[in-house]
């Protein structure tokens, strides 16, 4: 069994300005699969990226030089990560795609986790 | 923290608790934290309160639901209470456990001439801040809508739904309602006294009355019944009921209303979760409990001399409750009561069904003629039930032309799915 870790990126303003209720429904959704997975066995874990600019560093001849992420040209930005057990790219693909984030966003990319034997 | 395998949540169960969380939760988190930080920071408390339902809804997609969610919330709630306070530069220790049940001081501890009893008269934390948010500087209708906010969590659009009015109104009244709480002196962080308590009953009353309506009709969603809000305005209803300083014929007459409504939520609501009208329950499903229940506070209420609309509604309610089935049903003690109830409301609401109870009792043209003089009203156009009545009429009426249209605009209002689904199965009817 491999691990692969789904990156889900939204739009920045997805979540702006969303009522309360509609957030709910689409955490309801999440969530339910979540639980659903963790109850398969398939679910290892995730994390959600905390909102706002990361920082992105650069070298150059002067040094580092440190910024924030210029999100508003960010077409898409990450929002958090999750991983799930699978056979294969193939099986991992079949369960991203029941995924609600095929749902309520554009898509995600699917990593294979490096192993060590 | 997230659950084993051997123990799966299902679909339904996580979005039903999610969704309890959110709206339930709340105000029982609300209540915990201003009972230890004192009513002048009701609104730090709902700040925090709510930062922790986001910080959940952010981070239970990827973690999923803790084991314990609203222990998880508490947590995290009392947390950012502590940065807060913090921040203030205030030394302020939260008591880190729970008040166990029974717990508190005694009633006589607090009984002395100037005892302001708070905790000893109302125990409940959530009604002792219902009647916090039931302060007579605040208006009677103010008051309802910042209790239903604040202890009940309901959203400035629901709370609009249940008066009738447009959210936005709604949102600057609670925001000003919440000013003045805070201006109104703070020394009182106890809350009421005594007096104050039996001055405030009938609005503490009026709120968990509005609360269960919105749970038994709610106007909009997808569930006909939000069960777990008329449920927890029972319980509240009975929390007054049982209350040393509350327990007064109004608050039995209450509780016997609400629970001979809530006996037939079963009976509702078929396995499709449609719709079904009192004419067609099934009253085998009816909870024989909870209709003893109604007739045992009914009889409590009798106590005293005190007449209130829960006395009438609960004596309509009985009367359903006593039939065996609906051909049955004693329409002519059921329209002396609306009518005792009609003169004492002056509620169009309550003019409409007593319309339907009057049609049913053989004399539809009567109820006719009085829905159209109610069409004056002019909150009752966008309002469904006033059109819907008028469509049941008008069938019986055999005009279904006119049934129609009535059921149409009926369709044109707030209405939960189940209602829309059964709006448009009586219009199809009208051929």
């Amino acid at each position: 069994m491999k691990t692969f870790a789904l990156l889900l990126n939204h739009a920045p303003d997805r979540y702006v300005g969303l009522s309360e209720d509609d957030y709910m429904t689409i955490i309801q959704d999440y969530v339910a699969w979540t639980e659903k997975l963790t109850a398969e066995g398939v679910y290892v874990g995730g994390e959600k990226l905390a909102d706002g600019p990361g920082r992105v560093l650069t070298k150059s001849d002067a040094g580092v030089e440190v910024h924030d992420t210029p999100l508003a040209e960010l077409a898409e930005v990450l929002g958090g990560f999750m991983m799930i057990k699978a056979t294969d790219y193939d099986a991992a693909v079949e369960i991203a795609r029941t995924c609600p984030h095929m749902v309520h966003n554009n898509g995600l990319e699917i990593r294979e986790i490096q192993q060590v034997d | 923290m997230t659950r084993s395998p051997s123990d799966p949540l299902s679909d339904q169960v996580v979005r039903h608790q999610l969704e309890r969380l959110a709206r339930r939760e709340r105000g029982r988190l609300v209540a915990d934290l201003v009972s230890k930080l004192g009513s002048a920071r009701l609104q730090m408390a709902e700040d925090v309160v709510q930062d922790a339902i986001i910080a959940a809804m952010a981070t239970w997609p990827y973690k999923g639901m803790p084991d314990n969610p609203g222990g998880w919330l508490n947590r995290v709630a009392r947390n950012k209470a502590y940065d807060r306070l913090r921040r203030e530069g205030r030394e302020v220790c939260l008591p880190d456990e729970d008040r166990a049940p029974g717990g508190a001081r005694s009633a006589d501890e607090n009984d002395g001439e100037h005892g302001r009893f708070f905790g000893a008269q109302v125990e409940d934390p959530e009604l002792k801040l219902m009647f916090l948010c039931c302060h007579p500087e605040i208006g009677t209708e103010d008051q309802l809508m910042l209790t239903l906010k604040v202890v009940s969590g309901f959203t400035a659009r629901d709370i609009a739904a249940v008066f009738l009015k447009k959210e936005a109104a709604v949102g600057q009244r609670l925001a000003r309602a919440k000013r003045k709480l805070r201006a109104i002196d703070t020394s009182l962080t106890d809350g009421p006294s005594r007096f104050e308590v039996r001055k405030r009953l009938p609005t503490v009353l009026k709120v968990i009355y509005l609360m269960f309506s919105l749970g038994y009709a709610p106007r909009r969603g997808d569930s006909l019944i939000l069960r777990d809000v008329a449920e927890e305005a029972l319980r509240l209803s009975g929390a007054v009921a049982e209350g040393k300083e509350t327990r007064l014929p109004a608050a039995d007459a209450l509780v016997a209303l609400l629970s001979f409504q809530a006996s037939r939520f079963d009976a509702r609501v078929d396995s499709e979760g449609n719709m079904v009208l009192l004419r067609d329950q099934n009253r085998s499903l009816w909870n024989r409990q909870l209709i003893d229940n109604g007739f045992a506070h009914l009889r409590m209420a009798q106590k005293g001399d005190e007449l209130t609309r829960y006395h009438l509604e609960a004596a309509i309610a009985a009367g359903h409750a006593a039939a065996p089935d609906f051909a049955h049903t004693n329409w002519d003690q059921m329209l002396r009561v609306y009518s005792n109830l009609e003169t004492m409301t002056q509620s169009p609401i309550v003019a409409i069904n007593a319309c339907v109870a009057e049609a049913f009792s053989g004399a539809p043209e009567e109820a006719f003629l009085k829905l159209e003089v109610l069409a004056q009203h002019e909150q009752l156009q966008s309002f469904a039930p006033y059109h819907t009545a008028r469509g049941e009429v008008l069938r019986m009426l055999k005009r279904p032309a006119d049934a129609a249209k009535s059921f149409k605009e009926a369709l044109e209002c707030d209405a939960s799915s189940p209602v829309v689904k059964h709006l448009r199965d009586r219009l199809a009817t009208c051929v």
